[in-house]
């Protein structure tokens, strides 16, 4: 949930990457991380275990300073994937924003994504937040596998669905600051019809995205593509 | 069953939290750090928090020259003064501010940052800049010694203006990496805490249905036992008259029969003892489960109560081919027992020897009294160790056949109601499967052990163990 700190001058918001083991969520905060402006955001707080597997979640906070004066603060977490880990998932998604659900585009992992969102729509629920409420997009995630769910498959389902849909390839970096971006707009706009945000803060849309997204000015750092297609 | 939802986890978490400087810092090993940067650049400096709470104070070159002015009336005015101005000093941005104080050395101020939050501030100093002559301090007054002071000034730390920046910023960003893993800790330790008590709840809730499933089952099969008694009951009432009226047509009463009535009336009766022996089982079984079962102890020879029971079983034995060997120790001692319920059990066991040997085969039928290590394990013992008897003296009556023997992997359920090793609608062998459940819950009872041994195409041998000890 939104927190307000107005003696402090401080706003914080809380975006969650949830969706199925392995479907590269931790990998979207690592390029988000590497492409976003080193004085504009914390360091990567990853909690894994010896075999790569998040084991609480990861963390990384990105924060700048509005023209009024305001400390905008976005934490960007992860859940770990692991079914054993529901309740860590649980803790976790507790007062989020916006929710990104990274999803596996091979075919052969269509379940574990059913299984998820399901247990997510459960969590949501035991967290007092509804799924029909929250902000919400979809990335479909490992695109350059082979036996990957269709781009027409995709499309479909996203010209069915109520949550924007993303394609990625985030090991390549392709796609994942464009899922940023959309979750981030949708949930400035969701929270600046709960709460006027712009009005209080006077804070732009394009100004809280234009901050949050400010890129590192580094030499030589890797050039990242949105992913051809793209369903927006 | 009513549903019970996992209780929500809105109360906030760890994550949802800040924290101040001094909780995210071991704050003894953190002074420790300070005083070796300290003593290495021979500059002192303090640490504040957020709500300008000083955590940590740390000498350095300077301290011998401030404390010689601070020691004078106007110096402790000026220096007393000087430092809460610095203190609360504004700093926008990270770079560090500087302040000179009266005295001509100078203080450097910088913030220190935890997740975009300036959560501290660094007030390095006092040194001595290497650009800047030291004033005149003779308005300190006529206590003021100029040898004194120039001489503790000599040891001041002198040092450039971009050495100092390079330091500070070295020092801020060692504090920023320390606090960082601090957060880190901090938050695994707390979310570790959370998760295991989310995960305690949702088994408390699972536990809860388990219970209430638990207590439901129970009472079923309470309703159950309750059933089988009372139709039990109600089907040997008809069942005895059949046999009672079978048996006086046999005896003449009713008038000669020819042979052929005789041997119709002969089968009927046959079967309706089966059955009222099937029925009978099924009555005991009940009473069992219920807990209506009652013994009538009294002094009894299992040596005589294993042959009486071979013999009641040697016909059966007979018309299926089987040989019964039957050898006793004479030196067995007399039990406490209740004689009727020993008996059942080994006719009952002898009568499953018989049914599942093979043709011409044999059962044999051991009696001896035998003393074995004690298990403390043993069912409703909830005893110390030290107040069991290593040994327990036991009488062991074992019944081998030479028959099919049963699976390994099903010997753990024979024990069980109702199961069957065969349960196919065309099993070779007929029973209700309450036999053996019927035998072991006798043989508990009186403080006894059943215990089974099989190789299958071998044969089976069933080993009832009744203490000697009579049961309290």
């Amino acid at each position: 949930m939104v927190q307000f700190n107005l003696k402090q001058r401080e706003i914080t918001l809380k975006i969650v990457y949830y969706g199925p083991a392995l479907s590269g969520k931790t990998t979207n905060l690592q390029v988000i991380h590497q492409v976003l402006d080193p004085d504009s955001r914390g360091r990567l707080m990853v909690l894994d275990t010896s075999d790569d597997r998040t084991l609480f979640f990861d963390l990384m906070p990105v924060f700048f300073k509005t023209q009024s004066g305001f400390t905008v603060k976005v934490k960007i977490f992860t859940v770990p994937g692991q079914v054993m880990h529901n309740s860590t998932r649980r803790v976790v998604l507790q007062g989020a924003d916006g929710v990104v659900f990274t999803a596996d585009s091979q075919k052969s992992l269509s379940k574990a994504n059913k299984e998820s969102w399901r247990d997510m729509a459960n969590n949501l629920k035991i967290n007092g937040l509804d799924l029909n409420e929250i902000s919400m997009v979809i990335q479909f995630n490992k695109r350059d596998l082979p036996e990957v769910r269709s781009d027409d498959e995709i499309a479909e389902v996203a010209r069915r669905g109520k949550e924007p849909v993303y394609k990625a390839t985030a090991i390549r970096g392709k796609g994942v600051m464009e899922t940023l971006e959309g979750i981030l707009r949708l949930t400035w706009r969701s929270l600046n019809v709960k709460h006027n945000l712009e009005e209080k803060l006077q804070v732009t849309e394009n100004e809280f995205i234009t901050g949050v997204l400010k890129p590192s000015d580094r030499v030589g750092g890797p050039s990242f593509r949105q992913e051809e297609g793209d369903l927006r | 069953m009513k549903s019970v939802s996992p209780p929500s986890t809105m109360d906030s978490s760890v994550l949802q939290k800040s924290f101040s400087l001094g909780e995210l810092l071991d704050l003894e090993s953190f002074r420790e750090v300070c005083e070796s940067y300290a003593g290495l650049f021979q500059i002192g400096f303090k640490i504040f928090d957020r709500s300008r709470e000083l955590l940590v104070d740390v000498k350095g070159s300077g301290a011998d020259f401030c404390a010689y002015l601070f020691q004078l009336p106007e110096g402790k005015v000026r220096c007393t003064r000087e430092v809460s101005i610095i203190r609360d000093l504004e700093i926008s941005g990270r770079d560090p501010i500087y302040y000179d104080c009266h005295t001509g050395l100078r203080y450097a101020l910088a913030p220190i940052f935890h997740e975009g939050d300036a959560i501290g501030r660094l007030l390095y100093g006092p040194y001595l800049p290497a650009d800047v002559s030291p004033p005149d301090l003779s308005y300190l007054g006529e206590r003021f010694n100029p040898g004194i002071a120039s001489r503790l000034l000599g040891n001041v730390r002198k040092v450039r203006s971009d050495v100092v920046f390079k330091v500070i910023r070295h020092l801020t960003q060692t504090i920023e990496v320390m606090l960082f893993i601090g957060y880190k800790h901090v938050l695994i330790s707390r979310l570790h805490v959370e998760a295991v008590t989310a995960s305690y709840a949702d088994l408390q809730v699972k536990n809860q249905e388990l219970a209430e499933s638990f207590r439901r089952l129970k009472e079923l099969d309470r309703l159950k036992s309750n059933f089988l008694a009372t139709v039990s009951h109600e089907l040997r009432t008809p069942l005895t008259s059949v046999i009672g009226y079978s048996e006086m047509l046999l005896e003449r009463l009713a008038g000669p029969l020819t042979d052929e009535q005789r041997e119709y009336i002969g089968t009927i009766m046959e079967k309706g003892e089966q059955l009222l022996g099937l029925i009978s089982s099924i009555l005991d079984f009940s009473k069992i489960d219920t807990g209506a079962l009652r013994l009538n102890p009294t002094p009894t020879n299992v040596v005589e109560v294993t042959r009486s029971a071979v013999t009641t079983v040697m016909p059966m034995a007979r018309k299926l081919g089987v040989t019964i060997d039957f050898a006793a120790e004479q030196k067995t001692p007399i039990i406490h027992a209740d004689t009727d319920k020993i008996r059942q059990v080994l006719v009952n066991i002898l009568g499953n020897a018989i049914k599942f040997n093979r043709k011409d085969g044999t059962v044999f039928v051991k009696v001896a009294p035998i003393s074995r290590p004690s298990q403390s394990a043993r069912v409703g013992e909830d005893l110390p160790v030290a107040l069991i008897p290593a040994m327990e003296e036991f009488v062991s009556i074992a019944v081998a056949d030479t028959g099919v023997g049963i699976p390994s992997d099903k010997l753990d359920r024979i024990f069980d109601s109702f199961y069957q090793v065969d349960g196919s609608s065309t099993r070779e062998y007929g029973g209700t499967g309450l036999g053996l459940a019927i035998t072991r819950n006798l043989v508990e009872v009186h403080g006894g052990i059943i215990e089974v041994e099989s190789k299958p195409e071998k044969g089976s041998t069933f080993t009832v163990l009744l203490p000697i000890e009579p049961v309290t």
